[in-house]
């Protein structure tokens, strides 16, 4: 392990501007749907379908489902876009 | 031979995916200041050499020291004195021209003032210039190959690796690379290249090595080998063809007969044709210069290949 990380060249940061520059020149495909999907998703599901479902309870506390979800979302969005950008869509220019 | 330093030191290198095997232990040498081409059909283990070369593909087993550098101890060093140019386009289609040379460069820790000007240069050589600012998706399969020829040549290579530089290109974009690679050589640049053109050998290397099924087959200078493997000329025959094989058996000439045509070998064309005419007056045939083709197809046959 400690070889591996020896092995490890500041170049790397290279790689990574790559994947800035990348990003910034293409910040329309790029952020903004990662953007707006939890922003329609919060609109659809907790405004929508929460006013269906109304408030739930939690730990002795009325938690409306807007609130409850919200926080899922973002964070599910976080995760996959971080995930999506470190896998395939750095790895299909790596070679 | 060993009077000059060596630019690629091969040893018994290998490559096997599973039970097949790409290169078959095959050992060769690159002088310094040389331009050696590797020939042979698709599938003959020239691309896979190359990556082997360039640190890409890992060595099954044997050894290449490229610069007297293992280039399985030291892929950084060896990296950094070649220049890659790949048989597929793999230009970056997320950016511009010029963006894509200078995020190469960056690669190299080229510092930007010295990429843009270095960039500018090559594309100006490469008559890119109009183009900086194209998208690649817009250029045409000539312009992409003289792009990727110009970012092999961005950190400025002791030994540039071309991987079929012309394939698939028009007679004008061929002749462009070909005099860029010309000029490289008349620098003094040591060259590898690989190509199944027999004409881009004959008129751009020094020395070529043939190979087939991961073999090397023969080496040497396009001339010398010309003439060492089917002499100086060949005669195509492709009327009466039983009768011309017998007649050319009875007399010793190295020939073959391939599809309803009888291909005759010799040193001395002229007095060949001559012969034949008096013997079967009118007959069909075609006397021309021997080639590097007509090595290779009697050395590795004629047969179709992968």
């Amino acid at each position: 392990m400690r070889g591996t990380l020896r092995n490890v060249s500041f170049r790397s940061f290279r790689v990574w501007r790559r994947d800035l520059d990348v990003y910034l020149t293409t910040w329309k495909t790029n952020f903004l749907p990662p953007l707006l999907e939890p922003v329609f998703y919060v609109l659809a599901f907790g405004l929508g379908l929460g006013s269906l479902i109304g408030d739930l309870e939690y730990q002795g506390q009325r938690v409306s489902y807007l609130n409850f979800m919200a926080p899922g979302v973002v964070a599910v969005a976080i995760m996959f876009w971080s995930f999506f950008e470190n896998t395939y869509a750095s790895f299909v220019r790596m070679y | 031979m060993s009077s000059r330093r060596r630019a690629i030191e091969a040893r018994g290198l290998t490559k096997r995916y599973g039970a097949f095997t790409a290169v078959d232990a095959i050992d060769f040498d690159l002088l310094h200041g040389e331009c050696v081409g590797f020939l042979g059909p698709n599938g003959a283990g020239k691309t896979t050499t190359v990556r082997m070369v360039s640190c890409f593909t890992p060595i099954t087993s044997g050894f290449v020291k490229v610069f007297d550098l293992d280039v399985a101890d030291f892929p950084r060093a060896v990296k950094k004195e070649i220049g890659m140019c790949p048989q597929e386009d793999n230009l970056d289609p997320d950016f511009s021209v010029g963006k894509n040379l200078l995020t190469y460069a960056r690669y190299f820790g080229i510092p930007g003032g010295v990429a843009r000007e270095r960039a500018g240069d090559l594309l100006r050589m490469m008559q890119l210039e109009e183009r900086a600012k194209a998208k690649i998706q817009e250029l045409s399969g000539g312009m992409k190959r003289r792009l990727i020829l110009a970012r092999a040549l961005l950190n400025q290579p002791r030994l540039p690796l071309l991987d079929e530089p012309t394939t698939g290109l028009d007679p004008q974009a061929r002749h462009a690379i070909w005099q860029r690679i010309r000029t490289l050589k008349t620098e003094g640049t040591t060259i590898l290249l690989t190509t199944h053109y027999m004409e881009e050998a004959t008129q751009l290397c020094d020395r070529v090595i043939l190979m087939d099924q991961g073999k090397i087959l023969r080496e040497g200078r396009p001339p010398e080998l010309i003439e060492r493997e089917v002499g100086k000329h060949v005669i195509e025959v492709w009327s009466r063809i039983e009768e011309v094989a017998a007649f050319v058996a009875e007399r010793g000439w190295a020939h073959e007969v391939v599809d309803a045509r009888v291909y005759v070998y010799l040193r001395d064309g002229d007095d060949g044709a001559r012969q034949l005419e008096d013997r079967f007056p009118g007959i069909e045939h075609l006397l021309r210069q021997a080639t590097l083709e007509d090595v290779f197809l009697r050395l590795a046959g004629r047969g179709l290949r992968g």
